[in-house]
């Protein structure tokens, strides 16, 4: 079958009533948790995850990656209302939306987010279902050799493009490879680092530790930060005012549409995800966009090229996650833990034993991607009221998801502590300026790199050069040391410029 | 405090480091053994840490006096997060003791009076809505067997 036929088929599977109505839910939870701010869409999925349990793997998914996408919706409403952006891809959105609602215009910014979100999104959508089955053809002829470097790469970007500092990041990096060592070793069936205790052996289970770095921390943070969300120069929002005139609409088209295409293509690469895509769109628009010189003084273009690109780059992260089992975000990460709990293996073959899955998945996203766009554009009206509740009520709601969720998985009080020590340790660490993505993703993709690269080393017999002698693997280890050389030859380069100077 | 934690980190990643080459053998009849990967990045981790602890070290002694009285105003500030962790390890003491109903909705209920400081009614109806929701999605449609408490739920 070519993919036009797998996407029709997976159209059937995305429009049987429990997955539409878990595209539905999740876009709507999506948008709600999104609009939330500061708490994220890692934060929302992870979060949401334990309530996935009961539904079958498709829908249990379909409504994450609804969540995900929804959450990008959500996201840039709080940036325009509070100047406080839902997540970190909208903190863009926020330099054009927050002066476009000092001017007044803040629904006329909210639906040029919801129009651009939607473009990003179809662009998006598009490109996965043309791109994702290619990736997965030129995964199927890696060996171990080639997915240990692949992943190794994939660790050392994390780690450089997250955070201000690279070291930072790769720190936080090898953190979650040493944690993902605890409990039983894959290869040989020992169990390790558990220091004695029968809870370890097993590993440390994956949606405490994602709930309470992502979820926990997050009531840390806001006890940490007392101020107040105000929503200041907005009393009511009608849907009516905040239609964009055709004018609006042409303005934004070709911005969204170019932004979208960056973004999605930022979004296949690991670790850069719809943040690095909505900076960049953002930065390409300031040098070649007919509103370049006045953008960042309320400009719906502002608004529109960073909520292309960040839901674009959301989307585009599933390419590399279904097809190389390879997350491109914390949040996809969250979803390949999801993945594996339901014992599916993301990855070069999932596209061929079970398409239903996958199909059906990016099917969803074209009928979830309008559903947001609508869902959008209908809580406007109730968005001020919405924004009004306090970080005080909120607290106790999440801890209280946060302690409900983390024992779901497994029936531990074991694991809410685990939840408790992770969300502390994922705070002090964020304070100091580590970031707590590349643990996670360190984390799921630690087991598949020493797995790998123990089979190649066995193949060879101990001989580092399997990695270098097939030209795929050899590409990617001099890209990956080219990567950890940079900060070296950057800084290496200041210094003489500072001496000749 | 960035000190302190690089420190951690430091002797975390040596601990799995020794444990790697001395426990779980790093290198085996040709093959790696239990410990070669953690031995691998917990060198590279040891070597980060390294840096960014020497980088701390000279930015303190750069501007010690300025540094001391940041680092006592940090210190007072760092704890207040502690109260939510001290707060939910008691909720989970009570979650196992007394069952998930009456844990959330202490939890939520508490906090919300005492610490978050909201009036009592609406302090009430959206613990109990919390608690529904939790009732609900969890224990009727998840069937996830949470602790009881004496009464049952």
């Amino acid at each position: 079958m070519n993919n036009w036929e797998l996407l029709m088929q997976g159209f059937s599977v995305a429009f049987t009533f429990s997955n539409a109505m878990a595209a539905f839910i999740g876009a709507l939870l999506g948008i709600v948790v999104g609009a939330m701010p500061g708490i994220g869409a890692a934060a929302g999925v992870s979060m949401l995850l334990p309530m996935t349990f009961k539904m079958n793997p498709t829908a249990g998914i379909i409504m994450l990656a609804g969540i995900y996408y929804g959450n990008m919706y959500g996201g840039a409403y709080s940036a325009t209302l509070l100047n406080i952006p839902g997540d970190t891809p909208a903190v863009v959105t926020a330099l054009d939306g927050y002066q476009l609602t000092l001017k007044g215009k803040a629904g006329k910014s909210l639906a040029t987010g919801n129009y651009a979100s939607f473009i990003g999104g179809s662009i998006g959508i598009v490109f996965l279902t043309i791109f994702g089955p290619l990736l997965a053809e030129i995964g199927l002829k890696f060996g171990p050799a080639e997915v240990a470097a692949l992943i190794f790469l994939a660790l050392t970007s994390i780690g450089w493009l997250l955070g201000d500092d690279p070291v930072k990041g790769l720190v936080a990096a090898c953190l979650g490879i040493l944690l993902s060592t605890i409990g039983i070793d894959g290869a040989s069936g020992n169990a390790r680092y558990n220091f004695g205790s029968l809870n370890l052996i097993g590993g440390i289970t994956f949606v405490p530790l994602v709930i309470g770095m992502f979820g926990f921390s997050q009531v840390l943070e806001m006890i940490s930060d007392s101020k107040e969300f105000k929503v200041d120069g907005v009393k009511k929002l009608s849907i009516r005012e905040s239609m964009l005139s055709w004018a609006e609409f042409k303005e934004i088209f070709w911005p969204s549409v170019r932004s979208g295409v960056l973004g999605n293509f930022i979004g296949f690469l690991p670790g850069a995800g719809a943040t690095t895509g909505s900076f960049l769109a953002y930065i390409l628009e300031k040098r070649i966009g007919k509103k370049r010189h006045t953008l960042g003084t309320g400009e719906i273009t502002g608004v529109a090229v960073s909520e292309a690109a960040n839901n674009a780059g959301a989307v585009g992260s599933f390419a590399p996650l279904l097809s190389l089992g390879i997350p491109g975000s914390s949040t996809s990460a969250v979803l390949l833990g999801g993945l594996m709990m339901w014992g599916l293996r993301p990855g070069p073959l999932l596209f061929e034993s079970n398409p239903d899955f996958v199909w059906g998945l990016i099917s969803s996203m074209y009928f979830g991607n309008i559903l947001c766009l609508v869902a959008g554009m209908a809580v406007l009206p109730f968005l001020v009221s919405f924004l009004k509740i306090s970080k005080r009520v909120m607290i106790p709601i999440i801890m209280v998801i946060c302690l409900v969720g983390s024992y779901a998985v497994g029936n531990s009080i074991f694991d809410m502590g685990v939840m408790v020590v992770a969300g502390v340790v994922a705070f002090y660490l964020k304070k100091q300026a580590f970031p707590s993505s590349p643990v996670l993703l360190a984390f799921v993709l630690a087991p598949r790199l020493e797995v790998s690269m123990r089979q190649a080393l066995s193949i060879s017999q101990g001989s580092l050069w399997v990695f270098f002698e097939k030209p795929i693997s050899a590409v990617i280890l001099i890209c990956t040391f080219a990567l950890l050389l940079f900060p070296v030859i950057q800084k290496l380069i200041a210094f003489s410029k500072a001496r000749k100077n | 405090m960035e000190l302190a934690i690089n420190l951690i980190i430091f002797l975390l990643a040596g601990y799995w480091c020794q444990q790697g080459l001395m426990v779980y053998s790093f290198w085996n009849k040709n093959q790696p053994g239990s410990g070669f990967i953690p031995v691998i990045f917990s060198v590279i981790l040891m070597a980060f840490t390294l840096m960014l602890i020497l980088k701390e070290i000279r930015k303190i002694l750069k501007n010690r006096s300025h540094e001391t009285r940041q680092a006592t105003v940090l210190s007072l500030s760092d704890l207040r997060p502690l109260l939510p962790v001290v707060y939910t390890l008691a909720a989970i003491v009570v979650f196992r003791f007394a069952g998930v109903v009456v844990s959330m909705f202490l939890t939520s209920f508490v906090w919300l009076l005492c610490i978050s400081k909201v009036r009592l009614a609406k302090s009430l109806i959206i613990s109990v809505i919390l608690t529904l929701m939790v009732y609900l999605i969890f224990v009727m449609w998840l069937r996830i067997p949470f602790p009881r408490s004496i009464f049952g739920f």
